[in-house]
């Protein structure tokens, strides 16, 4: 195998044809991702992080206009059809959606559907299949796995459903595992269950991992490292600590400081605010993407020029001009 | 505590299920059952809990958008429940409800203006300043009066949420059931509408009833919690206490649960998993609902259902509905 990274992202574009001309929900992003990292996503709606996620897997819609570079093991996917892409979905790479419910098949055995995975890239025999799968069940921590795997998907709650969903995805010990959004809809207790599933398959699987979310929490217990995304572009990549404790970039900033604290008294308390709107990707504002809710905007610099991702730190990088006045706290 | 500005007790909503051309409807579906809390002026009580654990239904029973099944609702001493439709009708001025989807709650057809206006014409009160008076509301929601004449659609998640806190203080009421008002917002949009909410609280004396799941967002903004549980509190009391003391099992997993966003703390802290789902509320389990799920659950826990009365070492008010509390440090 080669030294170089497992993904490699280079200014990948996501566009969207629409009557007022080509809409930007990804606008150029770049980043690199090593066996066994996990890379957490963060961002909030429209901020490019789901769309991101189907470039990955080459599911994004037919009319979506998708350019730059995605090289797995130097190989590039851009530009492959199905048919190509096929070798590495559901078994190079693989992805973990939202929702479970409607991520499986309810008239097909939860161990059936996990099998299908397999079967569709590897020949096993019966009993190769079913030990896999019921050991698939047993890592996403469902009790009885082997009479699990004849249950239907109604019969399972919606935890075991979403872990189910999660052993289909690992089935064929992917490199890279793409989850979007895996905790979003699930309650805490639930969402609970889903983070320790995603905590051991980090722990005893080789895969890397692309964590896309909108809550930081799941982040910072998580990632190694992290990309922000603001507007369709990438505002700050860098080691989790870095992200959280030495942010370079206004945005991440005040997301971070506007969040109440689960473990800090709150009372009398004012939160931090971001003035403004997240832009539709109709009106993205010219210059900085972030600059009419930024209090570091210049006049005449912010608004006119576009900030280049810059080295701001030991692989840590910043979209921001005034990147060195915003000091570590 | 002063004399309360809402006080509820043994509230209890069923709702009949089942029915349908094949069966008869005889299951219930118990969403609360018998609940008790009450909430003074310019404080907040947040009533916290997983889906379906009755929270909703009990903030709409409060205000009766939904009938409660029976049970007592005071309003400054006045029983809600006892009223009939008109004395409701003139009632509401003092208790309004913001609901959780601000696309969903608001009439697309309608200005802000006549949005905001809506109870000023329904209570008689437009005649006399009414225009003045939106103005001046919609300045104390943070919206330009300028844009009055503007219709929902043209407004941003937040600022929708913001016409719809101006509809609901519009009347002086004294209690605002406020439904999940943040979770259809962005985060960089929330902390300016929890702030406005606690700005009119301070300048208007509001109690607020604040439901809500995202358990950090609770702790920064009430002054007590409550923590459901399939239709029943299982705890609470004044808000550092439960966030720092939780005595009942569920509480201690639900807090343990939340992701905090601080790398170090984050990866420092002990998450206790609960298995399963929460059983149906149509046929909960006797004795403690939370028994199935419970780690310490014994044979007392399926026979009788523990009290929710202040345990031996918890502050005053702290109240906790379990046979074995946990006497251990807070875990956060």
């Amino acid at each position: 195998m080669s030294d170089g990274p497992l993904l490699s992202v280079r200014d990948l574009r996501v566009e969207f044809p629409t009557s007022g001309g080509l809409l930007a929900a990804v606008d150029g992003l770049t980043f690199e991702l090593s066996a066994g990292e996990t890379l957490g996503v963060v961002g909030e709606s429209g901020a490019g992080k789901s769309a991101t996620a189907s470039a990955l897997l080459g599911l994004h819609p037919r009319e979506a206009k998708v350019t730059g570079s995605i090289q797995f093991r130097g190989q590039e996917l851009i530009g492959l059809g199905d048919k190509e892409l096929r070798p590495f979905r559901g078994d190079r790479i693989a992805m973990i959606f939202q929702d479970a419910t409607s991520s499986l098949n309810p008239v097909l055995r939860i161990g059936d559907q996990i099998a299908e995975a397999i079967r569709a890239h590897y020949d096993l025999s019966r009993s190769e299949l079913k030990a896999r799968v019921v050991g698939l069940l047993e890592l996403v921590g469902i009790s009885s796995p082997a009479e699990r795997a004849d249950q239907y998907p109604h019969e399972f709650s919606g935890g075991m459903r979403q872990r189910a969903m999660i052993a289909m995805a690992i089935a064929n010990d992917p490199d890279v595992l793409v989850a979007d959004e895996p905790t979003t809809a699930l309650d805490v207790t639930i969402q609970a269950q889903v983070l320790e599933v995603m905590e051991r398959i980090k722990e005893r699987t080789e895969a890397a991992i692309v964590m896309i979310t909108h809550d930081l929490g799941v982040v910072a217990g998580l990632a190694d490292r992290v990309l922000v995304m603001y507007a369709g572009r990438e505002v700050e990549l860098g080691g989790v600590e870095d992200v959280f404790y030495r942010s370079r970039h206004p945005y991440t900033r005040g997301l971070l400081a506007s969040l109440p604290r689960l473990d800090r008294r709150g009372a009398g308390g004012r939160l931090h605010r971001i003035d403004g709107n997240p832009p539709s990707l109709l009106e993205i504002p010219s210059g900085c993407e972030f600059h009419p809710r930024c209090p570091y905007a210049l006049v005449g610099l912010c608004d006119v020029s576009r900030p280049e991702l810059t080295v701001v730190g030991d692989a840590h990088w910043s979209s921001c001009h005034r990147w060195q006045e915003l000091e570590p706290r | 505590m002063t004399d309360p500005v809402l006080e509820v007790s043994d509230l209890v909503k069923e709702y009949s299920g089942g029915g349908g051309l094949f069966r008869r409807g005889v299951s219930k579906v118990q969403a609360v059952s018998g609940v008790s809390f009450a909430i003074a002026a310019g404080q907040t009580l947040g009533l916290v809990g997983e889906s379906g654990c009755g929270k909703s239904s009990t903030g709409r029973s409060v205000v009766r958008l939904v009938e409660p099944t029976s049970g007592s609702v005071r309003l400054s001493g006045v029983d809600v429940l006892a009223m009939g439709e008109r004395e409701l009708r003139s009632a509401r001025r003092h208790m309004q409800f913001v609901f959780q989807d601000p696309y969903a709650s608001l009439n697309p057809r309608m200005t802000a203006e006549s949005i905001i206006a809506e109870p000023l014409r329904v209570h008689g009160r437009w005649a006399k300043g009414g225009p003045a008076r939106v103005r001046e509301l919609m300045e104390m929601v943070g919206l330009s009066p300028d844009q009055s004449g503007r219709y929902p659609f043209s407004f941003s998640g937040g600022q929708r949420q913001r016409i719809g806190i101006a509809r609901a203080i519009a009347l002086e009421p004294s209690l605002l059931v406020l439904d999940e008002p943040l979770s259809s917002l962005d985060v960089s949009i929330q902390a300016g509408i929890v702030n406005l909410l606690e700005d009119l609280q301070e300048r208007l004396g509001l109690a607020y009833l604040f439901i809500a799941h995202d358990l950090a967002m609770v702790r920064h903004i009430s002054d007590d919690v409550a923590i459901m549980y399939l239709g029943k509190i299982v705890e609470i009391g004044p808000v550092d206490s439960i966030f720092e003391a939780p005595r009942h099992p569920y509480t201690r997993a639900l807090l343990s649960s939340v992701p905090v966003p601080d790398p170090r703390v984050q990866r420092g802290r002990k998450r206790i998993v609960l298995e399963g789902d929460v059983p149906s509320a149509i046929d909960p389990p006797s004795g403690c609902r939370f028994r199935t799920r419970c780690w310490k659950a014994a044979e007392i826990c399926a026979v009788e259902e523990p009290p929710l009365v202040v345990r031996s070492g918890s502050v005053e008010g702290h109240q906790t509905a379990c046979h074995f509390p946990e006497d251990a440090p807070a875990l956060v």
